[in-house]
């Protein structure tokens, strides 16, 4: 099969601000190979967004970060790399598509120029070439007439295509990897299934990895071939998009699943919900993070950490019990 | 029909200047009237006009004509003569409880304060039934909002909106900033207070499922007007007009054996602005069935085959093609 492109290995990460310091991610790994489109699934808190930006160097702005563990792209270390190569790796290796493509594009450049810039710093082209990567980036992401697009500025462009200029820009460089930080969450339901489908298309077509950072279980099911599901920055449950959305083991995962209401899946039933609130991060308890919400715990899931047990090739669970039940069964 | 409509809009217009001259027609005649007791939503992508429509039901927003009636009564009217009393009546709930909540105040203080308005005999009492009522234990009362999480903040926003007992809720996207797992939660909370309380509720929402979840009768807007309307079972089982059957389409399942086999109707590009809008039949320059007439006559809604209504010149008429795959 394909090799790795991108490894996540045991990675910790501690957030410093000035009042409080967060457990941000805790051990988590995972790993994406070529032409793979892998989604990384959780709540706001639950890690999914640091774990895959703050190895790039890519954090808000006053928030100190402690890493440990590993990180790696392409067989290169991305942890305790200095700036210098980190910023060659993130224009090479990496591109990146935010939330929103407004606060990535510069608003008083035309959006071809910007693309030129990209394909022109990053792939070392002359003028004349940069820009004709840029009109055909523009025509790969779907634009249409990319030659008159070339010359609009973002402002003179709808939210669906600003997207996919944002998706060509980080197209640019010609990266391995393409993450893409909740890419349709801004966008309308028309527009999200065009940008889903783009994805998909460009995975396809070329080969790249892409990591989808979502909490869009819709999104998971449309675009991805493998999930990771993210609770209070630990890795509960890993498989395919199949496995993982039809069959979930881990408790969490199943509540999550079970809160998203689907209005094909027939009669309406209420939404199940579950009770509780995710934990505090900055005072963390010492056993299962999902243990206080979860309908199964038992005793010892308060003190001991559940590991990430494997259960068939790329297919993990981080809860005992299930795993007990699910053996009791077979 | 002998009962008192809830909320009766008749060919209600918002617009905007935009300066240059032209104007933003945000609502452009909508005719929409909720039953006494039904849980209604409005469903629609951004710009079509659903924040706006709902906004003026409630008087937030000048109208530019038409009128709003609730309860029977003249809505520009009432609030003249008894604000008061039509606030006691119909109350809002905004998408992003923060930004409607003074930060400075306690949750307390949140709650107490149409209590005072209103000269609440007993707020102290009033205020522990609302805990009870939203699920809230009594030591958030003296927290500030930016303390809360956003399913709790949420909980205060509709605790503070039911203070006065309205008959009538307007909920504009109440749901969109919150966790999935937490956005059940509210969920149930509003199917909850719905049956207890004997509530009319309309739900403002751009996500489908929910809406299907929990309204009994639906309005689908595009670009300012009503293109489908009829009740939530019947809408979403057999969804007449393009644009319907496109949202309901393009909206992704969580399920993947349904998105393996599954065929999207994609529609081409993004809704047109609200400045510019479409000549006759304004979904046609999206539209995947339109026919050259699309783009000269402009339809009317009429009643189609699930008991409701669509604004589509091609709805039910015996050539139409099949869009739907799914």
């Amino acid at each position: 099969m394909s090799e790795t492109v991108y490894a996540i290995n045991d990675l910790v990460i501690d957030l410093y601000a000035p009042t409080v310091s967060i457990r941000a991610v805790d051990g988590v790994s995972f790993h994406a190979k070529a032409g793979e489109t892998v989604a990384i699934v959780g709540e706001s808190g639950s890690g999914k967004t640091v774990t895959t930006l703050a190895p790039l160097g890519l954090l808000p702005e006053g928030v100190r970060v402690d890493l440990r563990g590993s990180a790696r792209v392409d067989g290169q270390e991305l942890i305790d790399m200095n700036a210098r190569a980190l910023s060659r790796v993130r224009g090479t290796a990496f591109g990146v598509v935010f939330q929103d493509p407004m606060s990535a594009l510069n608003p008083m450049l035309k959006v071809g120029p910007q693309l030129a810039e990209q394909a022109r710093r990053h792939r070392g082209l002359s003028a004349k070439d940069a820009r004709a990567a840029a009109i055909s980036l523009l025509a790969r992401t779907g634009i249409p007439d990319p030659e008159d697009r070339y010359n609009r500025y973002p402002h003179e462009m709808s939210g669906g295509m600003l997207q996919r200029v944002m998706i060509a820009l980080a197209l640019a460089p010609q990266p391995k990897v393409l993450i893409a930080d909740e890419p349709t969450t801004a966008l309308d339901a028309t527009v999200q299934a065009q940008i889903l489908e783009l994805l998909r298309d460009i995975q396809r077509r070329e080969q790249i990895t892409i990591i989808l950072i979502t909490h869009d279980i819709g999104a998971v099911a449309a675009a991805a071939d493998r999930v990771v599901v993210l609770y209070a920055g630990r890795v509960c449950e890993e498989g395919s998009v199949k496995q993982v959305l039809t069959e979930p083991i881990h408790p969490y995962t199943q509540g999550l699943l079970a809160s998203v209401p689907d209005f094909r899946a027939g009669a309406r039933r209420a939404a199940s919900e579950i009770p509780g609130l995710p934990p505090d991060q900055s005072r963390l308890a010492p056993g299962c993070r999902f243990a206080e919400r979860c309908p199964k715990a038992e005793e010892s899931c308060r003190v001991r950490r559940p590991d990430l047990e494997t259960l068939s090739e790329g297919r993990k669970v981080a809860c005992p019990v299930s795993l007990r039940e699910r053996k009791g069964h077979v | 029909m002998s009962e008192v409509s809830a909320i009766e809009v008749r060919d209600l217009k918002v617009h905007f200047s935009s300066g240059s001259g032209s104007a933003v027609r945000a609502v452009d005649g909508v005719t929409l009237s909720v039953a006494a007791g039904a849980f209604h939503g409005i469903i629609g992508e951004s710009g079509c006009g659903k924040t706006t429509l709902a906004r003026s039901i409630i008087g937030l927003q000048a109208t530019t004509s038409g009128s709003v009636r609730v309860v029977g009564r003249e809505r520009e009217e009432w609030q003249k003569a008894d604000r008061l009393d039509f606030a006691r009546t119909v109350q809002f709930v905004f998408q992003d409880p923060l930004g409607s909540m003074s930060r400075r105040q306690t949750v307390r203080q949140t709650l107490e304060e149409p209590l005072l308005i209103h000269r609440h005999k007993n707020p102290e009492r009033r205020i522990e039934e609302l805990l009870r009522l939203v699920s809230l234990p009594a030591t958030v009362l003296d927290r500030l909002p930016r303390s809360l999480s956003g399913g709790q903040r949420q909980r205060v926003a509709i605790a503070r909106a039911l203070a006065l007992e309205p008959k009538i809720l307007i909920c504009d996207e109440p749901l969109s900033a919150l966790d999935v797992s937490i956005r059940a939660q509210i969920v149930n909370l509003f199917r909850r207070l719905q049956s207890e309380l004997g509530l009319t509720i309309v739900m403002v929402a751009h996500d489908l499922a929910i809406i299907r979840e929990i309204c009994t009768t639906v309005t689908v807007m595009y670009l300012g007007q009503v293109v489908e309307e009829g009740s939530a079972d019947a809408l979403f089982a057999n969804p007449t007009h393009p644009y319907t059957q496109a949202l309901l389409s393009a909206a992704p399942s969580a399920d993947p054996r349904i998105e393996e086999g599954r065929q999207r109707i994609l529609l081409a590009g993004d809704p047109p602005s609200p400045l510019s809008i479409p000549s006759g039949c304004r979904f046609h320059t999206r539209c995947p069935i339109a026919e050259p007439r699309c783009s000269t006559e402009a339809p009317d809604l009429r009643q189609v085959g699930h008991g409701g209504s669509a604004r589509c010149l091609l709805a039910d008429t015996r050539h139409r093609p099949e869009v739907l795959a799914q």
